[in-house]
């Protein structure tokens, strides 16, 4: 009995298929899944959204650079530093491209920043005084 | 004449004898930051690497590869300097399983049909990983999972698929209460 004409093939079915064959067999033949492989499924999804979870907040980590090495991830004046980003630099052209510059070259400097403490020091004093240019240390203080 | 500009020479000798080693460990230590930069901030261990793309689940659709009519979504995408990885991720502890390099690579052709240049699969298991390197073509790609397109197909179209019965494989398969060749 045909199950289907297409020649669409999905990559899960692809893995089942060569998992075991019989297995996929039976799944289109709509037999029933056992209760522990549904709870087993739920157990994956679960897993899955944790996964992801780490992914995004590695990518958040590695997105904010020198502010995260300087300030620490979560802090108020890295928060800050992003939003100043969001909203001036990033709706102008010159501002995007600045970004771009700035993602390709900061973890360079990041990683000199975790190896050499006076170079540490130095982007601190940088950033306060960038911050202070840019009034966000008296936006955030208010 | 003679002694200033020795005097000055002794000077600058002392002043390169004294600054020279120090200006260079200082070089030594900038130049192996530099070339360290490959360690990575994200859960695989890929230096260099963007998060571009994430299995949101069913709000995310699907990549196309009209060519050869397979479809898939990876777990999750970087984008590197030198193309883009694609990530599969599996829930449970133990190795990886040739299925799932099976999945990854036909997830990694989908993708290519929509434009994205995948080179390289990383499937993860909570215990393993395994990075697979993909060839240049999508047909030399296709050709590597094309016995097990082929074998999907055939049974979603009414073949019969062959039983592979392994105590690790029926224990975590969803169907082992109906599979007459179970051994769980």
């Amino acid at each position: 009995m045909a199950r289907s004409k297409s020649n669409w093939i999905s990559a899960s079915e692809v893995g089942r298929a060569k998992f075991c064959a019989h297995a996929l067999e039976l799944k289109y033949s709509g037999a029933a899944v056992s209760a522990s492989a549904e709870k087993a499924r739920a157990r994956g999804d679960a897993a899955h959204e944790q996964f992801n979870t780490e992914m995004r907040s590695a990518e958040r980590d590695n997105r904010c650079f020198i502010a995260s090495q300087v300030y620490g991830l979560n802090d108020p004046r890295t928060d800050a530093l992003r939003e100043w980003r969001d909203s001036v630099l990033m709706p102008t052209a010159a501002g995007r491209l600045f970004v771009k510059v700035y993602y390709a070259s900061s973890p360079y400097l990041v990683n000199i920043c975790r190896r050499l403490s006076v170079v540490d020091s130095t982007m601190r004093f940088l950033l306060d005084g960038f911050r202070r240019v840019i009034h966000i240390a008296d936006q955030k203080e208010l | 004449m003679m002694i200033e500009f020795s005097i000055f020479t002794r000077e600058l000798v002392l002043t390169i004898a004294i600054l020279g080693p120090i200006l260079f460990w200082v070089f030594l230590k900038i130049r192996r930051a530099l070339l360290d930069d490959g360690q990575a901030d994200n859960p695989l261990g890929i230096p260099n690497a963007e998060l571009m793309y994430i299995d949101e689940g069913k709000q995310t659709k699907p990549f196309f590869n009209r060519q050869f009519e397979v479809l898939g979504k990876p777990d999750a995408m970087y984008k590197t300097p030198t193309g883009v990885v694609a990530v599969e991720y599996k829930s449970r502890k133990g190795s990886v399983k040739d299925s799932d390099v099976s999945q990854a690579m036909c997830a990694a052709l989908a993708a290519r049909g929509d434009g994205h240049k995948v080179y390289q699969v990383i499937v993860k298991t909570q215990t393993d990983q395994l990075e697979v390197d993909l060839p240049r073509s999508d047909k030399e790609l296709y050709s590597r999972i094309q016995q097990d397109v082929a074998a999907a197909r055939s049974i979603k179209k009414g073949g019969k698929g062959a039983a592979n019965p392994h105590p690790a494989k029926c224990r975590s398969c969803a169907h082992k209460s109906s599979c007459q060749y179970s051994i769980a």
